[in-house]
């Protein structure tokens, strides 16, 4: 049991909406764009700031600072001015003394919008030049060289669609003002600094005078990686020129509609292979659907670039990505954060041209995983490369073929219910790919009764980082769990800190923790006489000696570079490798699935928390199916979210949980890339939910054989549907060789 | 004024009945355990235990208080997570959701926490069936629920056999810890409650006028009112006490419009009617919204897919309608006028439904994006016998197909006295396919929803009589 988790039983987590309400406390609404694109010609907020309890009313005019929140591209006001660029973007903040009279102020507010044509679909925006970067492409070997080589070449289209996060927590925040002109900040953030940053640009302040600070999140899951620091910065807007604290909790379809997802990918492939099944070219483009700002985007498409491959050598590879903006609310970072969009485009690649050229799809996968010494794309040599490891072992350990006869059986035997099974194998980069974002801070003191207290710029959000930064802690310094605390996160302590994400939090924080708790022992140790104390001794006698009990560290991950110029580099500190063994049943009649099973060989490092990445990998795999399944958004043609609340967007419950899910650890697996042998857990799992899509293809098609696929994702309960009994696939396929 | 128990304390405010009981229990009674997600009933964590007296006993069920308004709670028992919590440490189940993993963020944990512990009180066995059914409208972002399925499995081992008398079980759960000491003294505060308040519930039955809003359990009317805090006018449609919702009357079933989907899971009567009453009711809403939503609130709301509405077509209900001046009967057929419109006359209400003697529900399907805690695609519900070699009694009725929930009345005419083969089968597919409209919402394309249909009748077929080659026309 984590220590977090006495407090969530007995409900006495507290949450920023949970936090005793400070003495007149103001409450914020927003008031956004209804339209997707448009100029915005004028505001009207005098009966909105009439109406009764209104303390003050926010539009890009009042802005001390810079109405820029952008944390890439300064391309995103915070409040919009002249132009508005997709529905949702906020226009006005208004805020009241309850929450019900500030939103229904914000219904008063009134604009003139001269509506402008949205652009909605990424390729559209491609041709129209509608880019937020410069398209980027990596490459290696000779790629125009190798397709006469090929024996099989496939080409086709894949699509993935959006996801929302969903966090049960919704974005919220709560600014309070000090002394001086000074405020803080409670922000519902997985970055601190970002919102310390962004405010001091908005309001004009240094960032000295702005702290901010995290207790803990109700889920994340990227969403609040960058999208949280608008509604903490316009609560410290009405905070700084009211001198009042100012509350905002976003309600939950407002929060779906204003809030940006995982990126939409439309992409093309092509991919040849040798008559001995061995892959040779590789070329794919990918539109990234942007939406109307940069947002995180471009870091986004790097990591897509940087998975392309997926868990497979391919020598010759010509990776294209252009991020597209267009008129929808920016999309943002999702666990996986652009590699599941990647590497779905890859594993579909194979299937098919699997099936083009008569291979069992299973043999090619096995054929062409990476190894070490093996190059991929962007330059970056494998090492400690687990593929083979983990795929033969999930293969073998799960029984593979045993579970492929009796699969063959029961779709002999049953006509109207099918059975397909998947391996999914993953490989995954650790790092953030912006070399800079690759370091933390730790401080932590030693009190005089010897209980232990550690303040890290990891923030907590269910993933279970606390407990990690404890067992590094206690393991360091040698003292029981219960002496130390891990403090909640804040500006003041550690400063300057990279936002916790990119499955890092425990990599780069959990080092600086182990470092500060050396230079402790240390100190101690050194001690004359310390050696035979008890822990509680040894503390008295460092602090009768004026030996210091407080050390803060800094840690940056070493090796890591990258040449934007020549797309060449080692940006990743190591690769996380796995594969999932995945069977579903298909009702044919119905057009619904259900999945059975889901065994896991993964490979965690050597865990710092074995329960915790259990967890991780249990949550990630069904987000990843979620994703793969039953989750869709749904716009209509004028950029407008449908599937704005939980009675239209589904993620999985529990009776959509596979009924059984098996994870085994890759045992011996060094790792001395990171802190005590560990590996970064958060992300790669959730690849494991791309097998689900394919292990319900393959029990489609034992219904389905002669007819063409489209691989489009969500499969869901519709698209197998129109597979099963529907017309032709909507999007062409096409076959050579 | 409104007065009811919380927790171990009564608690008397002067707050209006229509407020929200979420937005009570987190405002001002500062129960901050008890968590808003969705206000929508579509996630769980804001789930309390609601104990009702009836007679010398309290009964407990789990439900969603963002589905409730302080009127619903009325001398009623309203315990939250703070509710459970020992002085020190921890219950059984907040012990095994904890060391099981099945809490990461904690955002969604007090809720089930909350829906497992319903089950232990309500059950006499506990399964881990029944202990995953509880928290089925439990929505967890976190754990991907492997963990809620380990704990499911280890309370059933420690909590498996229960006894059959309830205040035995009550006191064997204070024993175990449980639930705390003052649970026992709970019927008798709220007596004192009962006494205390003037007026208590308006009796069932009165007629509200034209401006007051009807609420029965509230799970569509509270949705559609999401974001307000309050229903200004609230006319509450209580269960009447100390009678039996579903009872067979000469023949007939009779089942009181106050009747909740739970009910019916529950009742050895429906299941005369349809006897996979249990595997029909899962497929509606979760548990937490079965124990609220009632089958008058399901037909007036007029929803084209409701899922009771659905099964109460094929079965030829009659409604039972009362208003100022006298009551009156109405086939349910006749009900629907068109989208979200209804028979029901000024101060109307739906009083009890009338299933004609004989009748069976012989299929319920339902398609969704997810199969459970979802609406409908597509449903669609059956009721046939076979005589001979030929069907009879032959009803098929639709939802998500039409502006209203309708009756498939010329593919059911095609099929009635006619011999079951699948050819005359495929004729009444093709038949149904002209009788309805369906449009291209959230839920799928009209396309979709044709082949959605198509499918779901010829399921009724295929499932109730196995051995008659149904299946080749899905081939």
């Amino acid at each position: 049991m984590r220590a977090d988790d006495y407090l969530h039983v007995r409900g006495e987590s507290r949450y920023v909406d949970d936090l005793p309400e400070p003495e007149g406390l103001l409450h914020g609404a927003l008031f956004h764009s209804p339209v997707a694109h448009g100029r915005l010609l004028g505001l009207d907020t005098s009966r909105a700031l009439a109406a009764p309890g209104v303390h003050g009313i926010f539009t890009a005019s009042d802005i001390p600072g810079e109405n820029q929140i952008g944390p890439i591209v300064r391309d995103e006001p915070l409040l919009a001015d002249g132009e508005v660029h997709h529905v949702g973007q906020p226009i006005a903040f208004v805020v009241a003394d309850t929450v019900a009279r500030a939103r229904a102020a914000a219904a008063l507010v009134e604009a003139r919008i001269e509506e402008q044509p949205g652009i909605f679909d990424p390729r559209e925006a491609q041709a129209a030049g509608a880019l937020i970067i410069p398209s980027r492409t990596i490459e290696i070997g000779e790629v125009d060289e190798a397709w006469s080589r090929c024996t099989t070449i496939v080409e086709g289209r894949v699509d993935s669609a959006g996801q929302e996060h969903l966090y049960l927590e919704t974005q919220a925040s709560m600014s309070e003002p000090l002394e001086g002109g000074r405020l803080r900040i409670h922000a519902g953030t997985q970055g601190p600094t970002a919102v310390q940053r962004a405010g001091s640009g908005v309001l004009g302040l240094p960032m000295s005078a702005i702290e901010v600070e995290v207790q803990r999140l109700g889920g994340a899951f990227g969403g609040k990686e960058d999208q949280a620091t608008p509604w903490a910065i316009m609560c410290a807007l009405a905070t700084h020129a009211l001198r009042r604290p100012v509350k905002y909790s976003l309600d939950r379809s407002e929060d779906m509609v204003v809030t940006g997802k995982r990126h939409p990918y439309s992409s093309d492939y092509r991919l040849g292979i040798d008559a001995a099944g061995k892959l040779l070219a590789l070329e794919v483009t990918y539109f990234q659907n942007a939406g109307s700002a940069a947002d995180l985007s471009p870091a986004i498409l790097t990591r897509s670039l940087f998975h392309g491959t997926g868990c497979y050598h391919v020598p010759n590879a010509r990776i294209t990505a252009h991020s597209c903006r267009t008129n929808l609310t920016p999309f943002t970072a999702f666990r996986g954060f652009g590699a599941p969009q990647g590497i779905f485009v890859m594993e579909s690649a194979m299937a098919h041209v699997a099936e083009a050229s008569g291979m069992d799809r299973v043999d090619l996968q096995e054929r062409n995983l990476l190894r070490d010494g093996d190059v991929l794309p962007f330059g970056m040599s494998m090492e400690r490369a687990h593929a083979v490891r983990s795929f033969g072992e999930a293969k073998q350990r799960f029984d593979f073929e045993g579970a492929r006869a009796r699969v063959d059986e029961f779709n002999a035997t049953n006509k109207l219910k099918k059975r397909g099974l998947s391996l999914m194998p993953a490989c995954f980069g650790i790092s953030f790919t912006n070399r800079i974002l690759n370091q933390a801070g730790a401080l932590v003191h030693i009190y005089t009764d010897g209980s232990v207290h550690v303040a890290t710029g990891a923030v907590e959000m269910g993933q279970g980082v606390s407990e990690k930064l404890r067992a590094i802690a206690c393991g360091t310094l040698g003292v029981p769990t219960e002496l130390v605390t891990i403090a909640s996160t804040r500006t003041t302590t550690v400063a300057n800190t990279s936002a916790t994400a990119a499955s890092a939090g425990a990599d780069l924080n959990g080092r600086a923790t182990e470092l500060a708790c050396q230079e402790l022992r240390d100190r101690l140790e050194g001690l004359e006489g310390g050696a035979a104390l008890t822990w509680q001794e040894l503390v008295s006698l460092g602090y009768s000696s004026r030996v210091n009990l407080s050390a803060q560290a800094h840690y940056a991950t070493p090796k890591l570079w990258y040449d934007k110029e020549l797309e060449q580099g080692r940006p990743f500190a190591y690769h996380v490798f796995g594969t999932a063994l995945t069977e579903v049943e298909v009702d044919c009649l119905r057009g619904t699935y259900r999945i059975e099973s889901v065994r896991i060989v993964h490979d965690a490092g050597k865990s710092l928390a074995p329960d915790v990445d259990r967890g991780q990998v249990e949550g990630a795999l069904m987000q990843g199916i979620g994703w793969m399944t039953v989750e869709e958004l749904c716009y209509s043609d004028q950029g407008q979210l449908l599937s704005k609340d939980l009675a239209s967007y589904k993620i999985p419950d529990l009776n959509a949980s596979p009924a059984e899910v098996e994870t085994h650890f890759l045992e011996d697996c060094d790792n001395p890339e990171a802190v005590l042998h560990s590996k970064g857990i958060g992300e790669p799992p959730l690849l494991y939910g791309i097998g689900t899509y394919f292990a319900i293809r393959e029990a489609a098609r034992a219904f389905r054989a002669e007819k063409q696929w489209c691989y489009s994702a969500p499969l869901s309960p519709e698209r197998l549907m129109m597979f099963l009994h529907g017309e032709v696939a909507r999007v062409p396929v096409t076959v050579y060789g | 004024m409104i007065r009811f128990l919380l927790n171990d304390t009564s608690v008397e405010l002067e707050r209006p009945a229509g407020e929200l009981l979420l937005d009570t229990l987190r405002g001002p009674l500062r129960r901050t355990g008890v968590k808003q997600g969705c206000r929508e009933g579509d996630c769980g964590a804001c789930a309390v235990l609601i104990g009702e007296l009836s007679g010398e006993r309290l009964s407990y069920r789990a439900m969603p208080s963002c589905m409730m308004l302080l009127g619903h709670v009325e001398g009623r028992h309203v315990v939250t997570v703070e509710g459970l919590n020992p002085p020190a440490g921890l219950t059984p189940v907040q012990r095994v959701v904890a060391e099981e993993g099945a809490t990461q963020c904690g955002f969604c944990t007090p809720g089930v926490v909350i829906s497992l512990t319903s089950t232990l009180f309500g059950s006499t066995t506990a399964s881990e069936a029944e202990l995953l059914e509880s928290a089925g409208g439990n929505i967890c972002r976190c754990t991907g629920y492997m963990s809620f399925r380990r704990a499911a499995r280890r309370l059933a081992a420690d909590f498996g056999e229960r006894p059959q008398d309830p205040v035995a079980r009550l006191r064997e759960l204070i024993q175990a810890g449980v639930i705390p000491p003052h649970f026992e003294s709970a019927p008798a505060k709220l007596r004192k409650l009962r006494g205390a308040s003037e007026g208590g519930d308006q009796p069932a039955g009165t007629t509200s006028s034209s401006a007051d809003y009807g609420i029965a359990g509230g799970t569509d009317a509270l949705v559609q009112r999401r974001v307000a805090t309050h229903i200004d006018t609230p006319h509450f449609h209580h269960r009447p006490q100390g009678i039996d919702l579903i009872k067979m009357e000469s023949g007939d079933c009779v089942l009181d419009a106050s009747t909740t989907f739970e009910d019916l899971k529950r009742s050895e009567t429906w299941r005369t009617i349809d006897s996979r009453a249990v595997r029909n009711m899962d497929l509606v809403a979760s548990q937490l919204i079965r124990e609220r939503a009632t089958l008058g609130g399901n037909i007036s709301n007029a929803s084209p897919i409701a899922d009771g509405v659905i099964c109460l077509l094929a079965l030829g209900t009659e409604l039972e309608l009362q208003g100022p001046t006298g009551s009156r009967q109405l086939p349910l057929a006749e009900f629907f006028l068109g989208y979200k419109l209804t028979a029901l006359e000024e101060g109307e209400i739906i009083r009890r439904l009338r299933i004609p003697g004989g009748r069976r529900l012989r299929g319920f399907e339902k398609v969704s994006r997810r199969e459970r805690l979802d609406i409908a695609t597509v449903n669609s519900a059956a009721c046939f016998e076979l005589s001979g070699a030929n069907f009879e009694g032959v009803t098929l009725s639709a939802g998500g197909v039409g502006p209203t929930p309708m009756l498939l009345k010329g593919a059911a005419a095609h099929l009635e006295g006619a011999a079951a083969t699948p050819d005359r089968l495929r004729g009444a597919l093709e038949i149904a396919q002209s009788e309805v409209q369906p449009i291209s919402d959230v839920r799928g394309t009209a396309e979709y929803k044709r082949l959605l249909l198509r499918q779901l009748v010829l399921a009724h077929f295929v499932e109730a009589l196995p051995d008659h080659g149904f299946e080749e026309l899905c081939l």
